[in-house]
């Protein structure tokens, strides 16, 4: 349980914007760090992460601040067998002790995808009851969460702010890599030595659930492998367009 | 829920007096057994291996708080403190005292229960899928048609000494969970426009010679319902054998006469049967209806369930196992287990009856139900309160999480108790649900179902694994079929070779499971699924693969 829901609520709208315009002023870590501190002026936060392509230079920055910090993986059912590993040997060896796997629940499964096959059927269906309303559940604890998105991932996403009110969720939405650029990710990784996503090496930049996702050729959009063929470029977590900005 | 009528009332409540005569001149010696025996077996009592039984008719299944209290108190009373529910929906007692009979029907009696025509060459209680009023696929309560059934079937002055006796189901969901292709007649209600329209499978059965459904009709209204089954009933009653109870099911009939011919038969008997029946034969219908309006079902929070999901394993795993979505969100059906580990399947103590009665009372709108696969079930229990009621039933060893999983399987009565049966199923099952327990949850779902006699009441021909216990030379022999399943794909599955002996049954199938686990494509390929795909002969090598080389 958060140690200070109380001040979960974004009451203070005031506190919190002048946190907000301090808090842009910081580098990456030390944005991080006061976010990850046990009180924050929005409430306690968690982080979010797919365990994917990327995922290691968050994690391994939350993993040197704050190892205790809650990090959320959502597990759809459908991830590829090689991210679960990654999932595992990354949680070992960075030493987060407070990750946790949470899925959708037994009767929501059996209600909307008894069959498993609504990937198929209806995408943005699946997205939705196996992360969107998993998310959420996860959230509930929570004043806000902390992502690994970052603005060249894909035209959609230029725009992105550090901070954010995430109204699907009704709480804080932070993302320090935000401006971080596909070159410092890299030197990053090669700088701490990160073990690598063993699909990332194989054509998979960005590594959603396995049905929805392929591989991305030359020269293509880092998302270009998720859901190829269709309109749908985002599951749902972060696509929304009320998100409002309050910092950048 | 349907309640008796005062009509209905009398008319039960007069049966139990005749009876009552009928057991005081047995018991004086008044009335020979060869006498008494078509009077008891008009009631539903019959004498087995060691005692009588009684059977009692659970209409489709349902039963009210109060009815299973009075089922407790009978088992408590005039029987061993046990019941043991049935694939039909029913409930047996194993060990009443003649004497005692009369009591026990009167007792059933002031809780509109009875056990009429659950016996003898009659229509016999309508069954229907056990989710039926709250599965998320049905396109209607299928249940008021089945009462609708009873009643036209109950004292039928035509029906009451037909060539053998009758069985028939009635499903309405796009899932068929009430085994409509192994029945007599097996009713599908389905959608036509603003109606509802019935598709009509005759001639399914499994016992000595299993056969599956055939369609005959497609669609026939409502209206045309009761004349339709009045056609096939007279048709049969006249053309069945009378000659060799062996040869005496409707099943037999349609495969003398064809198909074809057969369906002839009822269409050129179908004017007559209609005449039989004007519009004011569709109140009774109507007033049914009314008697199962759908409980309204408040709006609740589903957090407590989902706060126990995430932090309580064991009721994580029951959930998986014995819990189904229900048409209302926010709603669930469970599935209680009555097939504990090492126990008998289908038994329930007096205890455990009374406890499920209060939960149902306390968390469920009063309603329990039966299902074919002999478990109890909750249809309508608010997620909200799935923790408590799994808490209660933690309380009372009812929250085996094993439906579907190889010990949730079904097995007759066998020759512990049986007059007919030539081997034992109840130990077989017994050892089987012990000796798999840790391995189970790894083979995921499969249904063995297992049959002391020719006679199929365990509905061995539609288990993933049937088993059949014969009598070979005075030595139990147990005989093996595979790929076999229930459902609207309903498909009786191979025979293998030669029986094994209680212990060589065992061992074969330890080469049969192993055989599967390391066939299948993935863990999500089920048991059923690798036989489809492969066939049934890797596993029947399996199964002999020690003795062949012994």
């Amino acid at each position: 349980m958060p140690l200070n829901t109380v001040a979960a609520a974004p009451a203070d709208v005031l506190a919190v914007s002048a946190a907000s315009d301090a808090l842009d002023l910081l580098d990456t870590e030390a944005f991080l760090d006061r976010l990850l501190a046990q009180r924050t002026p929005f409430g306690e936060l968690a982080v979010v992460s797919s365990f994917g392509a990327e995922s290691a230079v968050l994690l391994h920055l939350v993993a040197t601040l704050r190892p205790e910090s809650r990090v959320v993986f959502l597990d759809t059912g459908f991830h590829f067998p090689e991210t679960l590993v990654y999932r595992d040997e990354l949680i070992k060896r960075l030493g987060l002790r407070g990750a946790k796997t949470i899925g959708i629940d037994p009767l929501s499964e059996k209600r909307y995808d008894d069959a498993g096959t609504l990937h198929q059927i209806d995408p943005d269906r699946c997205c939705a009851v196996r992360k969107v309303q998993v998310l959420k559940r996860a959230l509930k604890p929570y004043a806000g969460w902390i992502t690994g998105q970052k603005q060249f991932h894909s035209a959609d996403r230029a725009q992105l702010a550090r901070i954010e009110w995430d109204d699907i969720y009704n709480v804080w939405k932070f993302n320090p890599l935000a401006d971080w650029t596909a070159a410092r990710i890299e030197s990053y990784h090669a700088q701490h030595q990160l073990p690598r996503h063993p699909l990332a090496s194989k054509g998979y930049p960005s590594i959603g659930c396995e049905p929805c996702t392929s591989r991305v050729g030359r020269g293509e959009d880092v998302r270009a492998g998720r859901w190829r063929g269709q309109a749908k470029l985002e599951c749902g977590l972060h696509r929304n367009p009320n998100v409002i900005a309050v910092s950048s | 829920m349907y309640r008796y009528s005062a009509f209905d009332e009398d008319f039960v409540r007069e049966r139990v007096a005749q009876f009552r005569d009928q057991v005081a001149r047995r018991l004086s010696g008044a009335l020979t057994e060869e006498e008494f025996k078509p009077l008891r077996l008009m009631n539903g009592l019959y004498l087995q291996l060691h005692a009588y039984m009684l059977r009692v008719a659970i209409p489709y299944g349902t039963l009210s708080s109060r009815q299973m209290r009075v089922l407790a108190d009978i088992a408590e009373r005039w029987d061993r403190g046990y019941g043991h529910f049935t694939t039909r929906q029913n409930i047996q007692f194993n060990w009443p005292l003649l004497v005692d009979t009369p009591d026990i029907l009167a007792a059933l009696a002031t809780a509109d229960m009875h056990a009429i025509q659950t016996s003898g060459n009659t229509i016999r209680n309508v069954t229907t899928d056990h989710f039926a009023g709250a599965a998320l696929d049905e396109v209607t309560d299928p249940r008021p048609y089945a009462e609708w059934i009873r009643q036209w079937s109950t004292d039928h002055p035509e029906f009451q000494f037909l060539p053998r006796k009758f069985k028939i189901a009635i499903s309405a969901g796009s899932i068929d969970r009430a085994v409509i292709k192994a029945h007599d007649i097996g009713l599908r209600l389905v959608q036509s426009g603003e109606e509802i329209a019935f598709d009509i499978y005759v001639g399914g059965g499994l016992g000595r010679t299993p056969v599956v459904g055939k369609r005959l009709f497609r669609g026939v209204t409502t209206e045309a319902l009761l004349p339709h089954l009045e056609a096939i009933l007279s048709v049969y009653n006249l053309a069945g054998r009378r000659d060799n109870k062996y040869k005496a099911r409707i099943k037999i009939l349609l495969q003398a006469m064809g198909v074809e011919a057969f369906k002839a038969a009822v269409e050129e008997a179908l004017p007559s049967a209609t005449a039989g029946f004007t519009a004011g034969d569709l109140r009774p219908l109507h007033d049914i209806m009314d008697h199962f309006v759908v409980p309204t079902f408040p709006e609740r929070s589903i957090e407590p369930y989902l706060e126990q999901i995430d932090t309580v394993p064991a009721f994580r795993s029951w959930v998986e196992r014995n819990v189904n979505p229900h048409k209302q969100e926010c709603y669930a059906s469970v599935t209680v287990s009555l097939k504990a580990h090492g126990k008998t399947p289908g038994d329930a103590s007096a205890e455990q009856m009374r406890c499920l009665a209060d939960i149902a009372e306390q968390y469920g709108f009063s309603e329990l139900r039966v299902s074919h696969e002999q478990n109890i079930v909750l249809p309508h229990i608010a997620q909200a309160d799935l923790p408590a009621v799994y808490q209660r039933l933690c309380a009372t060893q009812l929250a085996t999480a094993n439906i579907g999983l190889v010990s949730d399987l079904i097995a007759c009565p066998g020759m512990d108790y049986c007059a007919l049966a030539t081997a034992r199923s109840i130990p077989i099952a017994q050892r089987l649900s012990l000796r798999y327990r840790a391995r189970e949850r790894t083979l995921g779902p499969m249904k063995i179902k297992i049959s002391g006699c020719i006679n199929a009441c365990g509905h061995h021909h539609i288990g993933d694994i049937g088993i059949l216990g014969l009598d070979k030379a005075g030595v139990e022999n147990y005989q093996l079929t595979l790929g076999g399943r229930g459902g609207l794909a309903a498909k009786l599955g191979d025979k293998m070779g030669p029986g094994f002996s209680e212990d060589d049954l065992v061992l074969a199938l330890d080469r049969l499971l192993d055989t599967y686990l390391a066939l299948r494509l993935s863990p999500a390929e089920t048991f059923a699924t690798s036989v489809e795909r492969l066939g049934t002969e890797p596993f029947r090598i399996a199964l002999y693969e020690v003795s062949d080389a012994a």
